[in-house]
């Protein structure tokens, strides 16, 4: 009997450290460090199903067809990342839209350093880190002569091109408006989150114990 | 390894019966953990090197063959539930404890560049907002930039602006009671300008302190901008701050004169000088005038400025007379004359401008290219005016005369001990007469030739074997004598000198290196002409000095276990 309770005890302890080691990915929903997006994902209800969707892209996708369907049909994709896989996803749904290789600079509005631009928008205080210009679509937020928060109508539905993935990072996401505009322009709290960054095994079995919790919950 | 180094030592305890043989085996594994241990720390505390992968490969064989042995050993204890489950859960507790330590939330492998989540504060857009509104004051009025910086910093940066704003405000009353001077004492009032006066020179006072207090707190923000633009804010305000310190001295000398004037007088006066063109070089005199309501005759003296000079001229019969050489070229002179008053006449202030007849050279240059190879001919194209002009070109100590009039071309040649980097050119048109002289600052980049290097090393190192590396050097087939090579392995460097293109050396072998890729780098450092290459090889390295190590240290324990067991036995015979 005392062996099964201290083999229980052992089994429960290495699902203890999965569940609270630390994960230090970058862009990970359960890394509540400084590059984690730990507090975006807190700020919404990440549900399966919603006419909005967040899609944040560190990596390539290949399929689209999905998205089209989604964008047909009326829904808002908001669209941030890498601007290299960003302009790739762009050209494989055919939006006339890129975003540009130069990083944006702001002399007079700037926390730390010009390249970290800070822009009053409609009473929100934005901060968009190491931006880059959103060329084509209709402008929401410019900084100068340059776009950083487009959008483009897709058939039925609306694309949202927010200039860069560093807007979501918990070191930027609550230290202004950030989370308060992000919500204004989805108009909702449950929205659908998707992120394509580099998994690993330990934040897919913390998604996988989420999943479980909502489950059983 | 690991599971090697267990296998190993699980079966070296299964294998081998008798106590002694194992006692040999766990001591002479466990002698070569602990200098497997001392060379790693060597080369982490002395040598100050990261350890070798080898190194770490043969302690993770070592300390687990040795481990493996005990726990065979003990196996009966660890096969035991609790004690397995008790272990298990230690280790967990602890790893899951200590995993803040080793698992920092920031550092990571993939993580994103530093500068994304520890920015660098940056002023330097301030500076250039402090240098706006120093050169436009008019800009302090307008919206101030939205900077988020460390607090300290933006707590300095608020004490820039406000301090700025009074600086303003101290030039603009400086002006403002500088102008009243003027007018008071033009209009003959003695004691309204001695009053003004006295107000100007608090004026001063106040703005050298907000000056002060400006140039200590940039000071410490100018730590986070670049230097140039920096160095170029200090620049504009002492600059500004001078003009307004110039305009204060100026008055004091005039006041030092009205100072002691009778109260007396109460008639004014009116200065008038004959206006004529001044020539280049020659000295003329000029004639002035004094008048006034009353045909008086006027004497007494007048102060008068002009080209930093300053005069005091005796008034004759309401007359006085000045020469002036202009021996610096302007365009105008300005000529202030004071007439510093009498116990019937009030003194008087007066400013003239007067043309000369000094033409400005104008030079334009082209240099084709611009970037020209050592050694070759140098394009210089432009036009002058005037003729028969002098043009002295000079590039470091290297400098050459030519005489060119209207379009010219000439040629400079380039020197050959350049090297790649940037050069002024300087290329100065001598004064004639009353043509002004010129100087134009042109950069030119030289460029160097390439030269081939060619390293040729073996691709096995075999230590204790030498190794040698031989190579080539040449340019367009044309091998180059006395050119040093230097070649660098590690923290070790060597030279050699290439003779009729060709170098040859051998390196010592390094003995501490067991197994692993050598990246060796051999660098030309030809002096000027051609520039420095610099070549990557790299050898494989097999240390032949590990297989003799360890039969060494088996046979030196060996022998002391033997002498001690021979020992015990005759003491037992005893």
């Amino acid at each position: 009997m005392k062996s099964k309770f201290l083999l229980s005890l052992s089994l429960l302890s290495i699902i203890l450290v999965l569940v609270f080691f630390p994960d230090t990915y970058t862009f990970s929903p359960y890394n509540t460090g400084n590059q984690g997006t730990s507090y975006f994902y807190n700020s919404f209800q990440n549900v399966s199903s919603s006419n909005v969707t967040i899609l944040i892209l560190m990596d390539n996708i290949n399929n689209v067809t999905p998205y089209v369907t989604y964008l047909l049909d009326g829904n808002i994709l908001i669209v941030s990342g890498n601007y290299v896989n960003v302009n790739y996803f762009l050209r494989l749904l055919n939006v006339k839209m890129i975003i540009g290789p130069i990083t944006l600079t702001n002399n007079l509005d700037y926390y730390m350093n010009d390249e970290i631009i800070v822009v009053n928008e409609s009473n929100y205080t934005l901060i968009f880190p190491y931006a880059h210009p959103v060329i084509g679509g209709f402008p929401l937020i410019k900084v100068g002569n340059y776009s950083v928060v487009s959008y483009y109508q897709y058939g039925k539905g609306k694309i949202i091109i927010i200039s860069t993935p560093y807007f979501f990072i918990n070191k930027y996401y609550r230290l202004f408006d950030n989370s308060a505009y992000l919500h204004k322009i989805t108009g909702t709290d449950k929205v659908r989150i998707i992120i394509y960054a580099q998994d690993s095994p330990l934040s897919t079995f913390k998604h996988f114990l989420d999943m479980l919790y909502n489950f059983i919950t | 390894m690991i599971i090697t180094g267990s296998i190993i030592g699980v079966t070296s305890n299964i294998i081998l019966k008798h106590p002694s043989q194992k006692l040999y085996y766990i001591l002479s594994i466990g002698i070569v953990n602990l200098i497997l241990l001392s060379l790693i720390l060597e080369s982490l505390l002395i040598f100050k090197l990261q350890f070798y992968t080898t190194f770490l490969l043969l302690i993770a064989l070592f300390f687990s063959a040795f481990l493996s042995f005990y726990v065979y050993n003990y196996k009966e204890i660890l096969c035991d539930v609790n004690v397995a489950a008790f272990i298990l859960t230690t280790i967990v507790i602890v790893s899951l404890v200590i995993s803040p330590f080793y698992v920092p939330a920031d550092s990571d492998a993939d993580s994103l560049p530093l500068y994304v989540i520890n920015p660098m504060p940056s002023t330097t857009p301030l500076f250039q907002d402090y240098i706006e509104i120093l050169t436009n004051p008019s800009h302090y009025i307008m919206e101030r930039p939205y900077v988020f910086l460390p607090s300290n910093l933006e707590l300095y940066s608020n004490l820039v602006y406000n301090l700025l704003g009074k600086f303003i405000n101290y030039s603009y009353s400086i002006k403002n009671t500088s102008n009243l001077i003027y007018i008071s004492l033009h209009n003959g009032n003695t004691s309204l300008a001695m009053k003004y006066y006295t107000r100007l020179l608090q004026e001063l006072d106040n703005i050298t302190i907000v000056k002060n207090n400006i140039t200590y707190y940039v000071n410490i923000l100018g730590l986070y901008s670049s230097s140039t633009i920096f160095q170029k804010f200090l620049f504009i305000m002492n600059m500004n701050y001078t003009y307004y310190e110039n305009i204060v001295k100026n008055y004091y000398i005039i006041m030092s004169f009205i100072y002691k004037l009778p109260k007396s007088s109460h008639i004014p006066v009116e200065v008038k000088i004959n206006k004529i063109t001044i020539p280049f070089n020659k000295t003329i005199e000029i004639i002035g005038y004094l008048t006034s309501r009353y045909n008086y005759s006027i004497n007494g003296t007048v102060f008068i400025t002009y080209l930093n000079r300053s005069e005091n001229i005796n008034v004759t019969n309401n007359m006085f007379l000045f020469p002036i050489t202009l021996t610096s070229y302007v365009k105008s002179v300005s000529i202030t004359i004071l007439y510093t008053g009498n116990n019937i006449f009030l003194p008087n202030i007066t400013k003239f401008t007067l043309d000369t007849n000094v033409i400005f050279t104008k030079l334009y240059v082209k240099l084709i290219p611009f970037n020209p190879y050592v050694g070759s001919n140098l394009t210089i194209m432009g036009y002058v005016n005037g003729n028969n002009r002098t043009l002295i070109v000079s590039l470091l100590n290297y400098s050459k005369v030519y005489v060119v009039s209207g379009n010219f071309t000439v040629k400079f040649p380039i020197p050959y001990n350049l090297t790649n980097t940037t050069y002024f050119l300087n290329i100065t048109v001598l004064p004639k007469g009353y043509l002004s002289p010129i100087t134009e600052r042109l950069i030119i980049i030289p460029r160097l030739y390439h030269e081939n290097l060619i390293v040729n090393v073996q691709d096995r190192w075999i230590i204790p074997l030498p190794l040698k590396i031989s190579g080539k050097i040449y340019y367009n087939n044309t091998p180059l004598n006395n050119v040093k090579i230097f070649i660098f392995i590690g923290n070790s460097r060597y030279e050699v000198i290439a003779h009729n293109g060709y170098f040859s050396t051998e390196i010592s072998p390094k003995i501490t290196i067991l197994f692993g890729k050598q990246i060796i780098f051999v660098e030309s450092d030809p002096q000027y002409t051609y520039y420095r290459e610099v070549v990557e090889v790299y050898t494989l390295i097999y240390n032949l000095l590990v297989i003799f190590l360890f039969p060494i240290i088996m046979v030196v324990i060996f022998i002391f276990i033997k002498r001690r067991t021979k020992g015990r036995s005759k003491q037992f015979k005893l």
